[in-house]
């Protein structure tokens, strides 16, 4: 069996000085690995990883949702093998569609998005075997394109999905797999069926590959419920939670909250996210209640949760019992 | 006068992070990381240096539009200088046409493309969102998200007249590639006048950096071969036939062209007289190395930038010549 996790993920807002500090406390509670998502227009999360590593001794980092829709495979290959020579063993990755509207305003337009992340994570495959590459993919070319670093520390790639179907492709390519924030255990479950099922598909054994969870985080104080049921509505803006949202068996009013959002009620579309979503879209409450959340992500197939640690001492403090208590208890299994 | 150092990526990270650390020990004022294709990234390597640095100038070098878009750049620069403070720069170019060309891409219209690209990096370190249809890209309400109003000079690269011409008129400062002959550095130094003079500019806020190659080894004969080796690399590429003709040596750049298509470095050195090695670069004894790099110094140059490349001896007499020409010797 896989090891289970608990590691944490940068939510971009976090200043430079705030994620130095965190990864370091993560590290010291135990925390697997730091994950921190390229949002546009935001810190660069390769740079960021270099940083965090140069802050840290064992901590795995990983850049993710790196687009092909605005990254080319041979500089992603090069920043990957560079980083892993700087951190060996510590570094991972993961490839996702990214946020159309962000990718946009850099004149990049999402199009044949499943397709386009597998074809890059082949491009990857190849240029890591350190021969000269010719391939075509939806958002490239490689006429003999080759990585010339050397390094015998292979490069963990995993595919970031939204929803079962990205998952199924990502079985059928060598990736791990790579949840997205806001899903309840059984969509989850669901997302990892998937990705066994497009491996079982393509006749590959996916069973020994990673799957990796984003999970929003807070703690039984209101203020921290609040925070995480107002993320949570703004998650569900996104049509293609309503699969995640079905599956709960809550009554949730999607097309209202997509109502709120787009009239920029962010208010109103939290007052439609009942108490219940919140538990169960998320880990929250006290720590055991916390840790028995954690339990259900990993019998779904999760082995790696990465959760936000908040933005309070009191829900960072929280995080990182939670991460000492899971994390120690996998050390002691 | 200070020197700069520069990686070329092939070596270590391990060695780069040392050479780093000693290099600002012996007082140069700059690291650049050339960003070839295939080898070590640039921008993670500028990264990993302030982790054993405190205040020297740190420049990812050569970033191509062509596969480096305006945004992803804008914010790791940004991020750099986050965590750096006001010691960042960096140097931008259309790039090595073969590597591009493996890689997918064709270096069209490089002249617009880089007058885009840096007005695109100053747009964007601004901070407001960003509207720019050019020729390769396209932002349309892109915009930075942290760190708004970032500073980062940008010095613009290239061996070209029009690109030279492109970096005097709108560039914090301008970077020559190695292996030039003194010659080849006026005449690119003149382009690039000639861009400073049509935008109306002050010559003096236009730094001057140029890369020279270096081999430095207490038997200069041992240096100078090292040298050959690197120029007859060097010299495949179609680029350098002007250069070459300046030195009016005679040789037969046809010839070291074929060797390198038939994969045949070695006969390649055939076609290379000794003299090419103090030519183009800078290569022998140290006493050898500091006369001819006074040269490059007085072609007009703002910024020499050397590498410390070698065996540990020779990567030690090039620290000690660093020292020297930049008055830490002894210190």
């Amino acid at each position: 069996m896989r090891p289970r996790r608990l590691g944490i993920r940068f939510e971009g807002f976090e200043t430079l000085d705030e994620a130095r500090a965190l990864a370091r406390e993560a590290e010291a509670a135990g925390a697997s690995s730091v994950w921190m998502t390229q949002h546009l227009g935001g810190r660069d999360s390769p740079t960021l990883a270099t940083i965090i590593a140069a802050g840290t001794a064992r901590l795995r980092v990983v850049p993710s949702n790196i687009s092909p829709f605005i990254a080319h495979p041979t500089p992603t290959a090069m920043m990957l093998a560079t980083l892993a020579e700087f951190a060996p063993g510590r570094v991972a990755a993961s490839i996702g569609i990214g946020n159309p509207l962000d990718l946009s305003q850099s004149g990049a337009l999402v199009a044949d998005a499943e397709d386009a992340v597998c074809d890059f994570v082949g491009a990857l495959d190849a240029l890591f075997e350190r021969k000269p590459v010719t391939a075509t993919g939806r958002t490239f070319r490689l006429d003999g394109a080759k990585l010339s670093i050397v390094s015998g520390v292979a490069i963990p790639i995993y595919v970031t999905a939204l929803e079962p179907k990205m998952a199924r492709r990502a079985g059928a390519t060598t990736a791990a797999l790579q949840l997205s924030a806001g899903f309840s255990p059984a969509f989850a479950a669901s997302c990892v069926q998937a990705f066994d099922g497009g491996a079982a598909q393509a006749g590959i054994d996916a069973s020994a590959r990673p799957r990796a969870c984003f999970a929003y985080f807070g703690t039984d104080e209101r203020a921290s419920f609040e925070g995480v049921r107002r993320k949570l509505a703004y998650l569900f803006r996104n049509r293609l939670m309503a699969e995640n949202i079905r599956l709960s068996g809550l009554p949730i009013d999607q097309a209202a909250i997509i109502d709120c959002v787009a009239r920029r009620d962010l208010d109103a579309a939290t007052r439609l996210v009942p108490d219940e979503a919140v538990e169960a879209f998320a880990v929250t409450g006290s720590l055991h209640t916390c840790s028995a959340t954690v339990q259900c992500f990993f019998e779904a197939g999760i082995d790696e949760l990465l959760i936000n640690v908040g933005s309070t001492a009191a829900e960072r403090a929280a995080a990182f019992a939670l991460i000492a208590q899971v994390n120690g208890a996998a050390v002691d299994q | 006068m200070s020197l700069g150092i520069y990686f070329d990526g092939f070596s270590p990270t391990r060695e780069m992070l040392e050479v780093a650390q000693a290099a600002e020990e012996a007082g140069a004022d700059s690291l650049w990381f050339a960003q070839h294709m295939g080898f070590r990234e640039a921008l993670v390597w500028a990264t990993a240096a302030v982790s054993v640095t405190r205040t020297i100038r740190l420049v990812p070098t050569a970033i191509s539009p062509y596969l480096w878009p305006p945004l992803p750049v804008a914010m790791s620069m940004a991020t750099l200088a986050e965590y750096a403070g006001p010691r960042t720069a960096i140097a931008v170019s259309v790039g090595n046409l073969l590597n591009l060309s493996e890689s997918g891409v064709e270096a069209v219209k490089p002249v617009r493309v880089m007058r885009e690209y840096v007005r695109d990096l100053r747009a964007l370190w601004a901070g407001e969102p960003v509207q720019s249809d050019g020729e390769l890209h396209q932002l349309r309400g892109a915009k930075m998200m942290f760190e708004r109003g970032v500073h980062c000079p940008i010095y613009v690269a290239s061996t070209g007249p029009q690109v030279l011409t492109l970096a005097g008129e709108i560039g914090d400062g301008i970077l020559l590639s190695g292996a030039l002959t003194l010659a080849s550095c006026r005449s690119m130094l003149g382009h690039v006048d000639a861009g400073i003079a049509a935008a109306g500019r002050e010559a003096a806020t236009v730094r001057k950096a140029g890369f020279i190659l270096l081999s430095i080894a207490e038997d200069g004969d041992v240096a100078r071969q090292e040298m050959l080796r690197k120029l007859a690399f060097l010299f495949r590429s179609r680029g350098h036939a002007a250069n070459i003709a300046s030195a009016d040596l005679g040789i037969d750049h046809a010839a070291i062209m074929d060797c390198f298509a038939r994969h045949d470095p070695d006969a390649a050195l055939a076609f290379l007289p000794e003299a090419a090695a103090t030519t183009f670069a800078v290569s022998g004894t140290p006493r050898e190395c500091r006369d001819l790099l006074a040269g490059y110094l007085q072609a007009g140059m703002d910024e020499p930038i050397v590498e410390v490349t070698g065996t540990p001896e020779q990567r030690r007499l090039a620290l000690a010549l660093i020292a020297e020409v930049s008055g830490q010797a002894g210190g």
